[in-house]
């Protein structure tokens, strides 16, 4: 049998001026993780979409089994076993997720104009458990699962297809540290059966530990495709970028390095069902990390800080103010911001200009006697933030949902501190941005930190919380089982032994 | 930055034409009397409480909800500041009025922040019950205006004070503070603000407040124009106010579009093409008719126009992104 499971030849696409592939030649084997690099805007996402039939190229042509693929929808290339999970998430909130699941092949499971709901539960589950993958709560509605539960479910609606060739866009952004690991057992038993991998991820480190073959684009060219064995995380990013980047995008000094004063003091905090007993001092100009796996509570601390949680139990305190916190209010009040993870959901407008995004939670240093807001003030503002924050955007009308995801994060990162911080809590800043954007990032929490800012930087990549924490705080159960420091055992395979 | 003014343009100049056409339309029918100076009073004293209530109900519309307990709002603000005018002082009028609105507005907001009913369902209960309430204080009497207070609210120059002043009141809270931007951004994204450290609620409740205290001092001027209070007045004000606020172009769903001057072409708008209905001899029930189909007519308009050319900027911006990438 031939070896080429899947081939692209010539593949072309453009909208309007911008070629966003120039002909793209590919050659996916069999068993084969075939990885795609590429910054924000370099065509990766369009070639995906191209193959799984999303959309269709200008010219070119691809081949599946020798035979030619030309499918129109998703669907049609679901039926020539070739499936996606895609990037932005794809999940219909309002129906049930086992619904979801089968959504667009519902159509097997009917008899009589009535699905057999049962039929379907027994077929999901034997999906589940074919491919090792942790089963999603099926009942409920989809909208209430968390992040993390529907990009399995959406793995779990790519595989009801039996492909042999299945695509990844993003996935393990969104994943935990132990959800990842099930699913690089799940890729490794899914190739191990001769069915192929498209993997996409900003994540170099993984790229070249999943990927066997990696393609890296740049401007919609094809820039070269290597085994993995030739390759490492700076060669992938030189040839994405085209120029070299100096040195590591993470800090080098191998000691925590924050002063004496306490910022925040947390006692006993606990959220039922989410953690327990959370005790902390976050000290001036110093970065916090907190890892936990995917159910340890990370994200549920930070967002019970920033005063979300109602059930919320124990004492913080903003010791130079000596203000109790129970409110988001008294969060801004006491010069704290918090970034949620959830960038599109929780933290922009999308369909609103820049400008407002921007202005939002500046309104109240900007608003003099009576709430007035002077336009001009705000215009000023958001000039100096884009400018200084280097958004690339064409004014600062544009909408905010027309901006690259590197782009939103920094509308959305730059907002808050431009303001005159104490503290602040961040939720996975790096996600869904790709590595300039993301060094850039670090950059500027950096030099926050210098000017004395404290960070809690809640991650789920623990080379982020490694790179740039003077001390990490681990969860595991719903506990705080360890902090550790910079200066003592700070290695992956540390956290990892306690996390797990 | 051309292409932006092109687009900011049409979406005006959709409901702005339709009005043009309606007024034109119209004039030539009726041979010119819809133009008449007895007539443009007419109009305008129509015009007004659907203005006021109207600048009051776009804090609520703006940030995604819906006010629909208008009518029996005005019935019942109106009566109680006419019965306190003729029993103790004619300028507790507007007092009283403002006093009943906003303690409405307090409550319909109360319940739909602590209790997360939404605002339509409230306000449609609080339409029910304000109307019961109206009946029980009113019954089948008719309550008069003094006609002192009468003449003085339905002169010409005290209604034109009267608007200005509350534009520029409502101008200033709207366009000037950041309570104003709050409430537009709530209906852009309700999570986003909360997670800025707003306080939503506390938004939210003002936000009805002002609908409520806007609909009774609009009650005041219509109860001035009819000459006095009873137990119908006013019913389906509310949907005159939004019809006036969506036929130009106001979002349903709230947002930073929301923009005052929108009201101006759709108040008048509604009330030419009826008082020129009135003029051509239309039945009162085919008038209703038309009007709802201009709505559809002007929303569907509005919306085509802002898709379609939104599209085309929104394309050009996502280039524009992609080339800034590419440097």
């Amino acid at each position: 049998m031939d070896n080429i499971l899947f081939s692209v030849v010539n593949i072309s696409k453009s909208f309007g001026v911008t070629k966003a592939n120039q002909n793209i030649s590919l050659e996916i084997k069999r068993g084969c993780v075939h990885g795609l690099a590429g910054e924000n805007g370099s065509g990766k996402s369009t070639l995906a979409s191209i193959i799984c039939g999303i959309q269709q190229p200008d010219s070119g042509e691809m081949f599946k089994d020798g035979k030619l693929y030309k499918p129109l929808t998703p669907l049609e290339a679901n039926k020539n076993k070739v499936a996606m999970v895609v990037q932005e998430l794809g999940v219909v909130g309002t129906l049930s997720p086992l619904v979801n699941m089968f959504l667009g092949s519902t159509q097997k499971y009917a008899k009589n104009g009535l699905v057999n709901l049962n039929k379907m539960k027994e077929e999901a589950r034997k999906v589940f458990e074919q491919w090792g993958i942790f089963e999603v709560p099926l009942d409920g509605m989809a909208e209430e699962l968390s992040i993390e539960y529907r990009k399995i479910l959406e793995l779990a609606r790519a595989l009801t297809a039996d492909p042999d060739l299945i695509i990844l866009d993003e996935i393990s952004q969104a994943l935990s540290y132990d959800t990842r690991q099930m699913l690089y057992k799940f890729i490794e038993k899914f190739t191990s059966q001769g069915k192929s991998v498209i993997m996409i991820t900003h994540d170099l480190e993984e790229m070249v530990e999943v990927c066997d073959t990696v393609s890296v684009l740049r401007d919609g060219v094809l820039i070269a495709t290597k085994d993995t064995s030739e390759l490492d995380p700076d060669k992938i990013r030189n040839m994405m970028i085209g120029r070299k980047i100096e040195g590591d995008y993470y800090r080098t000094d191998k000691k925590e390095n924050y002063q004496e004063e306490v910022v925040i003091k947390a006692e006993n905090l606990t959220v039922p069902h989410k953690f327990e007993n959370i005790s902390f001092e976050l000290h001036r100009g110093e970065i916090l990390g907190v890892c936990g796996l995917s159910d340890a509570g990370i994200h549920d601390l930070g967002s019970a800080i920033f005063g979300l949680e109602a059930q919320r139990t124990g004492n913080l305190y903003h010791i130079p103010s000596g203000t109790r916190l129970n409110s988001p209010d008294d969060v801004i009040k006491t010069k704290g911001a918090y970034l949620s993870k959830d960038r599109d959901a929780h933290g922009l407008m999308l369909d609103a200009s820049i400008f407002h995004n921007i202005a939002l939670p500046n309104a109240v240093d900007l608003s003099g006697r009576m709430g007035f807001l002077s336009p001009s003030k705000m215009r000023k503002l958001v000039n100096k933030v884009v400018k200084s924050f280097e958004i690339k955007a064409k004014n600062i009308n544009q909408a905010t949902k027309s901006l690259s995801g590197g782009n939103k994060q920094k509308v959305n990162l730059s907002r808050w501190l431009t303001k005159d911080l104490d503290y602040i809590i961040l939720d996975c800043p790096t996600r869904g941005v790709d590595v300039g954007v993301k060094a850039y990032i670090y950059n500027i929490i950096l030099k926050a930190k210098q000017q004395g800012l404290a960070v809690l930087l809640i991650t789920d990549e623990l080379p982020e919380a490694l790179g740039m924490s003077d001390r990490i705080m681990v969860l595991r159960d719903h506990k705080c089982i360890t902090i550790l420091n910079r200066s003592g055992d700070f290695s992956e395979a540390k956290i990892a032994e306690v996390m797990l | 930055m051309s292409k932006k003014k092109l687009k900011l343009d049409l979406r005006v100049l959709a409901p702005l034409s339709i009005l043009v056409l309606v007024v034109v339309l119209f004039t030539i029918l009726t041979k010119g009397a819809l133009l008449s100076a007895y007539n443009l009073q007419n109009i305008l004293n129509q015009t007004i409480p659907t203005i006021i209530a109207g600048m009051g109900m776009i804090f609520v519309i703006s940030m995604g909800g819906t006010d629909i307990s208008h009518g029996s709002l005005v019935a019942l603000s109106g009566g109680l500041a006419v019965i306190a005018a003729t029993k103790l002082s004619s300028a507790l009028l507007f007092p009283v009025a403002i006093l009943v609105g906003a303690a409405s507005g307090t409550f319909v907001g109360f319940v739909n922040t602590k209790f997360k009913v939404p605002s339509f369902m409230i306000t449609l209960s609080m339409n029910i019950a304000l109307r019961a309430l109206v009946n029980v204080i009113i019954g089948a009497q008719t309550f008069q205006m003094p006609k002192s207070s009468r003449v003085l609210i339905n002169s010409i120059p005290f209604k034109l004070i009267a608007i200005i002043v509350l534009l520029v009141i409502i101008t200033y809270i709207f366009n000037y503070t950041r309570f104003g931007l709050y409430v537009k951004s709530i209906g852009e994204n309700e999570n986003a603000v909360r997670y800025a450290g707003i306080k939503v609620n506390k938004v939210k409740i003002f936000a009805f407040v002002i609908s409520g205290i806007m609909a009774s001092i609009a009650g005041i001027f219509t109860v001035a124009r009819v000459g006095g209070v009873n137990n119908t007045l006013a019913s389906s004000f509310e949907m005159r106010i939004m019809m006036a606020l969506f036929v130009a172009g106001v979002p349903v769903k709230g947002g930073l579009e929301s923009k005052l001057y929108k009201l101006f072409i759709g108040a008048p708008l509604i009330t030419i093409l009826e008082s020129g209905m009135v003029l051509c001899g239309v039945s009162g029930s085919l008038t209703q008719a038309v009007r709802g189909l201009v709505l559809i007519c002007a929303v569907y308009l509005t919306r085509y126009m802002s898709n379609n050319f939104s599209e085309i900027n929104d394309k050009n911006n996502i280039l524009d992104s992609n080339e800034a990438v590419a440097e």
